[in-house]
């Protein structure tokens, strides 16, 4: 029998090969997955429901139809984390929050469906904030330093793949929820193109931002699961009726030719971390070997998108939340019942004022990619990584400006919610501290191949995405 | 949370927004009204960001398909 430490550390795209070739079996890999929640959640917390018995029933069946010759695709066999404000039929669902506490849906989330079909493992529901709203604090850790933010509100998916207690992950990204957990656990996350990946099933944060998403290990096990969860819901109004394409098929072709844009006045603005600076600049620099072309360019509306996401998200969120607030008010968190509370308070023409300047950084943004032909354009994720989290509120430390951490994490993925354009984060070095970095990468509407492209080529020349956290208990 | 860069609403006001609370039949504890009332003001206040790009011309975006599936 193969070490379960080498079954843990294979990609989704390795173990699914194993698999084919009668390597592994689903039961060997849905159990090291057990084995090693079991390691490491009194550490790391990532789950709120461990779904061991029905996981291994469906390992049973998925190495029953692979021995019979039923292929279902790379994902069959594949321990699968999924967020806890996602719907999973009989399976508790929380969202994070005391609220729901014993809720148990009836149905399944279409993306918890999608999986299943593709004969996907659910190892389990993975921790999440409260509603995904990202202002309490739950008591997920991130290894890679277990006192400072593991991310958010993503959080439990982040954290579950960077210490291999799951293959993959689903989270959901409204303003950053992918991406900045990605970045701060070493690992890639993909906010999709809007529409492209339905939200039937999933609470709502604020409907015309929210976005459900793959995070994973690689770059190829982003579009592997991407293959599967994407495409037309018709439960969900907001699906988009686009054709998939193959993600992997340019997986390949390298960024010869390819024109990358970098805004530097907003995007490396002075309250970028000297080492996120140096390591994005790496990149770009890299990228540019590699034979793309770095267009520098600027986009002076995206001064206006964290006013602007906070404005229609707060809107949106505490629309959903009316009724619930009122009948079980005093079992959400705080913080959480703040922020729903100032968005009730908010006039309707806040909102439509909101939508006025979402279209117009939308209308701006892809003019640029347009006038200049980009096909991406190129960012950290976050402007510094991640903080102690009894620094998170306080103004930063680590250089002289007048921002929180958490003020911070969010002004270089708001953009991407506004316009619906996809947005993937990918790891890009260390900090001296040990402390993970990731870059951004934002994308044509329903273009997430290129980014696939951008980011395996940069992968390829790099280890980052293979070095783990120690798990110290 | 809110995202206030502009400065503070000064017409915004504890009593005001206890107020306007209670009309709105939310139950706000005491404890909690002058952190409301300070997130408030920002969040007013952080439309000014927004009104100083030339709106004029520009619609919302509101998506209305009129047309049915099977």
């Amino acid at each position: 029998m193969t070490d379960k430490n080498e079954l843990i550390n294979l990609s989704v795209s390795q173990a699914s090969d194993w698999l084919a070739a009668g390597r592994v079996t689903a039961i060997e890999l849905t159990q090291a997955t057990l084995d090693r929640i079991e390691k490491t959640e009194s550490v790391v917390h990532a789950y709120a429901t461990v779904t061991a018995e029905s996981a291994l029933e469906a390992a049973q069946q998925a190495d029953s139809e692979i021995s019979a010759g039923k292929y279902r695709g790379p994902l069959q066999g594949i321990p699968i984390g999924i967020k806890d404000i996602i719907y999973t039929k009989d399976i508790p669902t929380e969202g994070g929050s005391k609220v729901l506490e014993g809720f148990v849906p009836d149905y399944d989330a279409t993306v918890v469906t999608k999986l299943a079909d593709a004969g996907a493992i659910m190892i389990g529901k993975t921790v999440c904030h409260e509603f995904a709203y990202g202002v309490n604090e739950p008591p997920t850790r991130s290894p890679w330093e277990i006192n400072s933010y593991p991310g958010g509100s993503s959080t439990g998916s982040g954290v579950a793949v960077t210490v291999r207690s799951a293959f993959g992950a689903i989270g959901t990204d409204t303003g950053g929820s992918i991406r900045i957990p990605a970045s701060i656990n070493n690992i890639v996350g993909l906010k999709p193109t809007y529409g492209r990946v339905s939200t039937y099933g999933v609470m709502p944060l604020s409907w015309s931002l929210d976005h459900v998403g793959p995070m994973t290990r690689t770059v190829k096990d982003s579009a592997l699961m991407m293959q599967v969860i994407s495409g037309l819901d018709r439960n969900d109004s907001n699906s988009a009726d686009v054709a998939v394409p193959d993600f992997t098929a340019s997986l390949e072709d390298g960024v010869r030719g390819l024109r990358v844009g970098i805004d530097r006045e907003y995007f490396l603005y002075p309250g970028v971390n000297d080492e996120v600076r140096s390591a994005t600049e790496a990149v770009i620099n890299e990228l540019a070997e590699m034979g793309a072309e770095i267009i520098e360019v600027r986009l002076p509306e995206l001064e206006l998108t964290p006013e602007t996401l906070f404005t229609v998200m707060m809107a949106e969120a505490s629309t959903y939340h009316r009724q619930q607030l009122r009948e079980y008010g005093d079992k959400y968190d705080p913080a959480t019942r703040a922020t729903i509370q100032l968005g009730e308070l908010l006039p309707a023409t806040h909102y439509i004022t909101g939508l006025r300047a979402r279209e117009l950084f939308r209308n701006a943004s892809m003019n640029l990619f347009k006038s200049q032909r980009l096909n991406a354009m190129i960012s950290p994720t976050m402007p510094l990584p991640t903080a102690l989290l009894t620094e998170l509120h306080n103004p930063r430390t680590d250089m002289d400006i007048d921002e929180t951490p958490m003020i911070s994490y969010i002004h270089h993925t708001f953009s991407a919610n506004l316009c619906g354009q996809p947005a993937i984060s990918a790891p890009c070095g260390f900090t001296s501290q040990g402390l993970p970095i990731g870059y951004q990468l934002l994308g044509r509407p329903f273009d997430e191949a290129t980014l696939f492209r951008i980011a395996y080529a940069y992968e390829q020349a790099h280890d980052w995405h293979t070095r783990q956290a120690e798990i110290k208990h | 949370m809110s995202y206030g860069r502009s400065k503070a609403n000064e017409s915004v006001d504890v009593d005001k927004v206890r107020w306007l609370a209670e009309s709105l039949g939310l139950d706000v504890a005491p404890e909690e009204l002058d952190a409301l009332t300070v997130s408030l003001s920002n969040q007013l206040s952080s439309l000014e960001v927004l009104e100083q790009f030339n709106l004029k011309n520009v619609s919302p975006i509101l998506k209305m398909d009129a047309r049915w599936y099977d």
